[in-house]
């Protein structure tokens, strides 16, 4: 008995010191941004968030612009994503026949696996010669006076590029929470409208809908989570200039594609890695944020089940 | 009581059924039209790869290393071949012992609190953006100044690394695997006065093990794409790590092949990023299939 | 079985019921169901949990057309016409054929709007007349004196007897012939109970009423006619006085008796 006592407790404790290790890996990478944030913190304050100019010789940094591109693309991508993911989800769920289904679904999980760098090589290989080619000349002869919709220079790379590929990227994590959402609607209150002689429109629009808009958010939000870091795609699409993006066609700048692009050069001067460090601080912050309120309602809705379309690749 | 009213109380009205099929139809119409438009890059980007990079898709490509001017010019990719196995190796090393004791821990000894803080400390581990990670990975195990196990630009420094991303993945489906588990399983041993430990090894483990696996998988899944993690770790090596610590410590990685050679100006070069690309689908694809086959023995015979 | 006469066809039946097979992937579910139930009458059908009564229930508004792996043969006529036909729109078919379900399913809106929800879907926009009508619906399922204050609480705060009142109200909205109920009660209270059994009993002069149960006691206060199935198979079919004091077939003897 007591060796048999002694090896539940062995065994208790191992498992305790793993779960310490990750507690621990969590703390440390915390801790870690923070340290090294804190010179750039100290130094320029709060006016780094709302300041534009990033002068790594002169040592001022001010990081509106990358904040901007970041939040632009990010706002962008969930526009083109929201609605396909939604129409995803409820073709998934309540149009598909039951024979295709499997099938589908597969593709749409195929989609998340399909890694940053492929996506962003596609891109530049099939999304930016399309712009170039056709999209920008069709907006510079019909649209050149609409402010937001001027083509500056006519190369196919910029925030629409980036953004039309991160929408691709986080269109199967929103997809799928939505037809997870969906599928948890129960089924007698889908019955009691059908039996009623609603059609599966109805049924969407006045039982399904209502039930899983919730869980619906939740998705919305961790595409957002996605969104926001995305760098490897971006770095290839968004022709890394450090401007302030004025129109859907510009060139611009994120936060993860500036730090992927200058982060081994800045870290040989203190003060300009410890800037990049607070961009990545900012970052690390907005995914906590948000990660913490999308998984409190997705724990609510769909009980916290994780689909394989959640773990995207890079 | 009331006495019902008998009269019909829809006129005979085809008009607004043909609209009401109509609306209907329009939303299928959409419905269907986001799923095509939504599944077209997987198909498009295969084809893409394919078309473009198929003459160099031979056994030769991925076993011999890179030579020639700029370098990659000839020869294959071996170096990223083999720097994978090197950081999927370590990567594992770190992960899967901590993310499923992690995942077993939460789901045989947690209590409710204890359980749901963790439950989200591994959920927004999983959200940390990559590059975040690589700073973080950079800080503790590649730089020479300042506190950290200077490691270098290397294979251990990026390879585990890629063990942070990888365990909270391992956590999460070892906790739902064991949690699919029947409660009357675990309940049967422990009732007949095994301890924790003993069931976990007669019933848990057994039972969990196509879950546990499966968390495995889409672990080293979601490394294999990673680049961002990479760039401040290891980078890239276009030889044979001659260690895994040090100067000559970096590995080669598929995905950092792709994306360092997408960005030269050479077109040879190119061909070969989308040949590399066919390789790392390839090897994601076959992981996935890996996957859906544990689950569906798993379903068939264990539970 | 009543007897088939040539007056019963010609305008007493609401539903005849024509060689029914059901399929359920490999499985044969129903087999070769045949029987007919008149007009406002209420008819029971028991059974044993699985032996497809609530199956041959759904085929009645053809709720199983969304069952993955579903395969039906044989015919439903009513008023005269196959509802399987492919000329049949089951929208339509559905407005007339009220169902109630095991568990109350109100939809996550207000009472007002759960009833009013029929009427809306199929088209009708008069408020004046929806107003009315939804009063009319409550005041016939005996809830209105309880929610009349408030009708635009939501339906999910209701009591569970309440909640399937409420839908009995929902299921009569649009004034449909037929009233299909599976297993109303199964999950109520006795008081809540007693309360939709004696609704039941004074809506057959309007409706045709067919309602699954296990219960031999609550079927014997509500029936006209009465049937039995077991693995699928229509044991016994007969007016309700006749099957329940002298079953002809002993399995149906057995379950009446044994008040399972």
């Amino acid at each position: 008995m007591f060796t048999l006592k002694y090896k539940d407790d062995l065994f208790k404790f191992i498992l305790s010191v793993f779960v310490l290790s990750v507690v621990l890996v969590f703390l440390i990478s915390i801790i870690i941004i923070l340290y090294y944030s804190y010179p750039s913190i100290a130094r320029y304050g709060i006016s780094f968030l709302w300041t534009k100019e990033w002068n790594p010789p002169k040592e001022i940094f001010g990081a509106l612009t990358f904040i901007a591109g970041t939040f632009l693309v990010t706002f962008l991508s969930l526009l083109f994503a929201i609605p396909f993911s939604f129409g995803i989800g409820i073709f998934l769920q309540e149009y598909c026949p039951f024979f295709l289904r499997g099938v589908f679904t597969v593709i749409v999980e195929m989609l998340a696996g399909i890694p940053s760098v492929v996506f962003g090589v596609w891109g530049v290989l099939t999304i930016v010669p399309w712009l170039r080619e056709s999209v920008e000349p069709f907006f510079n002869a019909h649209f050149s006076g609409v402010p937001f919709l001027k083509v500056e220079e006519n190369i196919g790379y910029g925030i629409l590029a980036a953004s039309i590929i991160v929408a691709f990227m986080i269109l199967p994590i929103i997809s799928s929470i939505t037809k997870d959402s969906l599928a948890s609607v129960p089924k007698l209150a889908k019955d009691g409208a059908l039996a009623m002689g609603a059609t599966k429109l109805d049924v969407i629009k006045d039982v399904s809908l209502p039930y899983a808009l919730n869980g619906i958010y939740g998705g919305i939000i961790l595409g957002f989570g996605r969104a926001i870091g995305e760098t490897i795609a971006v770095v290839l699409l968004i022709g890394n200039q450090a401007v302030v993006p004025k129109s859907l066609f510009s060139v611009g700048y994120t936060i993860s594609s500036l730090l992927a692009n200058t982060f081994t050069f800045a870290v040989i001067s203190p003060i300009y890695a410890s800037a990049e460090v607070e961009l990545a601080l900012l970052l690390l912050l907005t995914s906590l944020i948000i990660n913490i309120v999308g998984r409190n309602i997705l724990n609510r809705v769909i009980g916290g089940r994780f689909s394989r379309s959640q773990f995207g690749g890079g | 009581m009331e006495q019902h009213s008998q009269a019909p109380i829809f006129p005979s009205n085809k008009g607004y059924l043909k609209r009401k099929k109509f609306y209907n139809n329009v939303a299928v119409f959409f419905a269907v039209t986001a799923f095509i438009i939504g599944s077209f890059p997987v198909f498009h980007i295969i084809y893409k790869a394919v078309s473009i990079g198929y003459k160099y898709l031979n056994w030769r490509f991925v076993s011999t290393l890179p030579t020639g001017f700029p370098i990659g010019a000839e020869g294959g990719i071996l170096n990223a071949v083999v720097g994978d196995v090197y950081l999927i190796i370590i990567a594992s090393i770190l992960a899967v012992p901590i993310g499923v004791g992690t995942g077993l821990y939460l789901s045989l000894f947690g209590k409710k609190r204890t359980n749901s803080f963790l439950r989200l400390l591994n959920e927004l581990m999983i959200g940390i953006p990559s590059i975040v990670w690589g700073i973080v990975g950079f800080y503790v195990f590649s730089t020479n100044a300042g506190p950290g196990f200077h490691f270098g630009f290397s294979a251990l420094a990026g390879g585990l690394t890629l063990g942070f991303i990888m365990t909270p993945i391992i956590t999460l489906l070892t906790e739902q695997a064991v949690n699919q588990i029947p409660a009357s399983y675990i309940e049967g041993a422990l009732a007949l006065g095994a301890t924790k430990w003993q069931a976990t090894r007669a019933v848990i483990l057994k039972a969990a093990l196509g879950g546990i696996f499966i968390g495995i998988l889409l672990g080293v899944m979601n490394i294999i794409g990673q680049t961002a993690p990479l760039l401040f770790t290891n980078y890239y090596n276009t030889g044979m790590p001659t260690g895994v610590t040090g100067p000559g410590g970096a590995v080669g990685d598929l995905a950092m092949l792709i994306f360092i050679y997408i960005h030269e100006p050479s077109k040879i070069l190119h061909y070969k990023a989308e040949a590399a690309s066919v390789v790392l689908l390839l090897f994601i694809f076959a992981l996935d299939l890996g996957l859906r086959l544990i689950n569906y023995l798993a379903k068939k015979f264990i539970l | 079985m009543p007897e088939n006469t040539k007056e019963d066809k010609a305008g007493n039946i609401a539903v005849d019921v024509k060689d029914l097979n059901f399929y359920y992937g490999n499985y044969h579910l129903l087999k070769s169901v045949n029987l007919y139930f008149k007009k406002n009458s209420v008819c029971t059908l028991l059974g044993p949990s699985g032996c497809g009564k609530s199956t041959f229930l759904r085929t009645l508004n053809r709720m199983n057309d969304y069952t993955e792996g579903a395969r039906l043969t044989g015919e439903v006529l009513i008023n005269g016409k196959n509802i399987y036909d492919k000329s049949v729109d089951v929208v339509e078919l559905r407005r007339d054929i009220g169902m109630v379900f095991q568990n109350p399913n109100p939809f996550p809106k207000s009472i007002f709007d759960n009833i009013a929800f029929g009427l809306k879907i199929h088209g009708i926009k008069n408020k004046d007349f929806i107003v009315e009508r939804v009063e009319k619906c409550l005041k016939y399922s005996g809830l209105y004196d309880e929610v009349k204050d408030k009708l635009n609480k939501s339906a999910l705060s209701l009591s569970g007897g309440q909640q399937q009142r409420l839908c009995i109200a929902r299921a009569i909205a649009t004034n449909p012939s037929i009233l299909l109920m599976d297993e109303p009660t199964a999950y109520l209270d006795p008081v809540s109970t007693s309360i939709i059994l004696d609704l039941i009993n004074s809506f057959k002069k309007y409706y045709t009423i067919i309602v699954v149960s296990h219960n031999v006691q609550q079927s014997g206060r509500i029936s006209d006619y009465s049937g039995f199935f077991l693995d699928g198979e229509l044991i016994e079919f007969d007016e309700a006085g006749n099957f329940f004091t002298r079953p002809k077939d002993k399995r149906t003897e057995n379950f009446i008796t044994s008040r399972y």
